[in-house]
């Protein structure tokens, strides 16, 4: 309930910079020195690439998003305009497209989302598993 | 208090890792070539002329996969 409530009030940069500081946390407890270090960096450094990774693909998403949306308009505001045989053979595409477009760009509640979480790379396993380790020492 | 907001946060901060990495894999997996193209044709047919996708688009879309988007479905 608690972890909710400090959630709610953290942005995701702030997020970002607690999973930074539970890793050196974590990396402390292990010893101030020692192999672990070089994982707990690239572990870090792996974090860090994923969020500039977010940050590029929900841009780039906006973008299209946009883009897509200024071509939409333009052909459905031309199609009415347009021959009969037209309308009849670009109609239901452009129905189409403007379905895919909805189902790609509306903003749907995340948990209904299938993710396919196979495959999880090592550094989220381990970052995983180190804040497992954390909250159990904690509890 | 920095560690106090870990130690409260552990539980969210495990699965905004997990997260991150799962959205821009899922946002990426998008096929936005394909939707452009389909777009593109669409217009065409129209007689509009496509606009250019903005500077930040070009690198995607120019890096897309083919469309497959019907090409015979378009015939005139």
């Amino acid at each position: 309930m608690q972890a909710r409530k400090v959630a709610c009030d953290l942005k995701e940069e702030e997020m970002l910079q607690l999973v930074r500081n539970a890793l050196i946390v974590a990396g402390n407890r292990m010893g101030p020195s020692g192999d672990h270090w070089p994982v707990i960096k690239s572990t870090i450094r792996s974090i860090m690439k994923d969020w500039e990774n977010l940050k590029i693909a929900r841009a780039v998403h906006n973008e299209m998003k946009n883009h897509l949306y200024r071509q939409l308009e333009a052909m459905e505001k031309v199609l009415p305009e347009c021959p009969r045989e037209v309308q009849a053979n670009v109609g239901p595409k452009l129905k189409e497209l403007r379905e895919i477009y909805e189902a790609y760009f509306s903003e749907a509640d995340p948990d209904s989302y299938y993710v396919d979480e196979t495959g999880l790379p090592a550094h989220i396993l381990r970052t995983e598993f180190i804040l497992d380790g954390l909250e159990m020492e904690n509890a | 208090m920095r560690e106090r907001e870990i130690t409260d946060a552990l539980p969210l901060l495990r699965s905004f890792a997990r997260g991150n990495h799962l959205t821009s894999a899922s946002l990426k997996a998008i096929p936005y070539g394909e939707l452009d193209e389909m777009a593109r044709l669409i217009m065409e047919e129209l007689g509009l002329k496509a606009p250019a996708p903005s500077r930040p688009l070009v690198r995607t879309l120019s890096g897309a996969k083919k469309a497959r988007f019907p090409q015979n479905s378009l015939a005139k």
